[in-house]
């Protein structure tokens, strides 16, 4: 067991549920605002990871030196542009619909991006390996290896939550949009203009799902028009873990999710995979809103 | 007196229900009106119809010499019509002092860039708006539950963070569904002598809907009178208070032996 639960481990767990986090701060946000699950959310994911693949490659193909930060504001750009178009082309017309309806519509969008994006001739369903955006180093400290790679995706992270924290808890946007989670007729007639508040929330969480696309891409890089089902199932359980809506509660699902299935899968590689959902199904049979969900009561 | 607003012919229908038939006001500018009738009579609709939360199937509805029919909620907020709700929807998880600053936040011009920044801008409309919602909330005696979470406030106190909070829109007219909902006498008391002097103080229109007469009778200078989406009467309140067909329909038919 000695070598299954280190340190290592943990840096790589850290490392796997940065990604997550972004990407489930995108469904919980969403949830939060609409009351919609956005099942097409890793897919946006993987918008933003072929987007940096295109945007590399062509500056690669004509030897103009990029910036990284272009890069990733180029493709955190491109699926918040996905995100918004989803929303203003499919979840918009069925807001005041019944719900099961825009749920619907959410698969077949996601289905829709997969499908479309492997039917394109530049992209096609195989695997492409994605350029190397920034070179690897390895930092050894004692018996520890350190990727910069995974201090770029931790950092990453964090800075991008830190500034959803601020915006969330600061800003006029946040407090509006805070306002509409709870109560959208009463925001509505405090002057809100809601569509615009729940456009920004598809904005900001597709620009994170993006950032995840482009750390996804660096860390692992493979990319296929398939690769966002898997990390978005299990950052939207990262999302229903930590109770979903609630910002917070997706950050810590996701680290939790990230470690157990990292420690899982250095144990059993197909172990990986199944035991975050486990833990889903035990902290859900105890705490049903998720670990930092609030109860609430449904009125009748 | 100048006319801030004016319904004219509204009439709205729930698929074949009719909700509200042919209701007309003329609301002059600085007054305190009230719409009364028994439950189910419509008068909420009519506050509903005047917000944009329902666009009338027919009729007008001109504030301010500008026809605002079926415009959006947001934007009539932005003309200066402000609400309160029957059923209390102040947002329970924000504090009483974020629940009156968010309904002024949708005023400022604050863009993201300056909050982010920290700009002098940011900072000095941070402060303006501070100090307003603190004076507003100390009007309405809440300045000791400012950092309180709305939903851990009493019912009495939260009735009056929501009227602070429909005044902190900087409203012409202002529209209390019901504001002595859930009362005892004698914060109604106080609730009326409130009304009275925030009329004064903001200059303002104010239209109630209620459902107590006592409150109504005591301070509207008009009332109107609905049953079943109709007009039954409408004129001062003691005028209103001996109408049979009043009486009638508040306390039904009597019968003569």
């Amino acid at each position: 067991m000695g070598e299954i639960f280190n340190l290592q481990q943990l840096i790589n767990g850290i490392q796997l549920g940065s990604i997550y986090a972004l990407i489930s701060l995108g469904y919980t946000m969403v949830y939060g605002i609409v009351r919609l699950i956005n099942f097409a959310h890793g897919d946006f994911y993987m918008v933003g990871a072929y987007a940096a693949y295109f945007i590399v490659n062509f500056a690669l193909a004509r030897h103009v030196n990029i910036p990284v930060v272009f890069v990733f504001a180029a493709s955190m750009g491109a699926s918040a542009l996905i995100a918004m178009a989803a929303n203003r082309i499919a979840y918009r017309p069925l807001r005041y619909k019944p719900r099961l309806s825009a749920l619907i519509t959410a698969l077949g969008v996601s289905m829709f991006l997969e499908y479309f994006f492997s039917a394109l001739p530049f992209i096609g369903p195989s695997f492409r390996s994605f350029p190397e955006l920034i070179t690897q180093r390895i930092f050894t400290i004692g018996n520890i290896k350190i990727s910069n790679y995974a201090i770029v995706d931790v950092a990453v992270s964090a800075v991008l939550m830190i500034f959803l924290t601020y915006l969330v808890r600061r800003t006029k946007v946040g407090m509006a949009m805070r306002a509409v989670s709870q109560d959208k007729d009463a925001a509505r007639l405090m002057g809100i203009n809601i569509e615009s508040i729940i456009t920004i929330t598809f904005l900001i969480g597709g620009a994170f799902a993006g950032a995840a696309g482009i750390l996804a891409g660096i860390t692992y890089p493979r990319i296929y028009p398939y690769m966002g089902i898997l990390p978005g199932i299990k950052a939207f359980t990262a999302a229903v873990l930590g109770g979903i809506g609630n910002i917070p509660g997706a950050m810590l699902g996701s680290y939790i999710m990230g470690i157990s299935e990292t420690f899982a899968t250095a144990y059993n590689s197909l172990l990986g995979e199944g035991i975050a959902f486990a833990i889903l199904i035990i902290v859900l049979l105890f705490r049903p809103q998720g670990l930092l969900g609030e109860v609430t009561a449904e009125k009748v | 007196m100048e006319t801030i607003l004016s319904l004219q012919g509204l009439t709205h229908y729930f698929g074949g229900l009719r909700a509200v038939h042919d209701f007309n006001l003329e609301l002059p500018q600085g007054a305190l009106w009230g719409l009364i009738g028994p439950n189910g009579a419509g008068k909420t609709t009519i506050f509903n119809l005047i917000t944009g939360v329902y666009k009338p199937t027919e009729g007008k509805i001109i504030f301010n010499g500008e026809d605002i029919t079926g415009l959006k909620s947001h934007l009539i907020v932005e003309k200066g019509i402000a609400r309160t709700f029957q059923n209390l929807r102040v947002f329970n998880g924000l504090t009483a002092l974020d629940n009156i600053r968010i309904a002024r936040q949708a005023k400022n011009n604050i863009s993201l860039f300056d909050s982010f920044l920290y700009t002098r801008k940011f900072y000095e409309e941070e402060k303006q708006a501070k100090e307003e919602a603190m004076e507003l909330l100390k009007i309405f005696n809440l300045q000791s539950r400012a950092y309180t979470l709305a939903k851990n406030l009493p019912y009495g106190e939260l009735r009056r963070l929501e009227i602070a909070r429909a005044l902190a829109t900087h409203p012409k007219l202002v529209l209390l569904d019901e504001p002595a909902a859930g009362m005892n006498p004698r914060e109604v008391g106080n609730l009326m002598d409130l009304i009275h002097w925030i009329r004064e103080q903001f200059k303002i229109t104010i239209f109630l809907v209620e459902h107590q007469m006592r409150v109504v009778m005591g301070i509207c200078e008009r009332i109107k009178v609905l049953d079943f989406g109709e007009t039954i009467c409408d004129g001062s309140p003691e005028y209103v208070k001996c109408d049979p067909k009043v009486i009638e329909a508040y306390l039904g038919r009597v019968e003569n032996a």
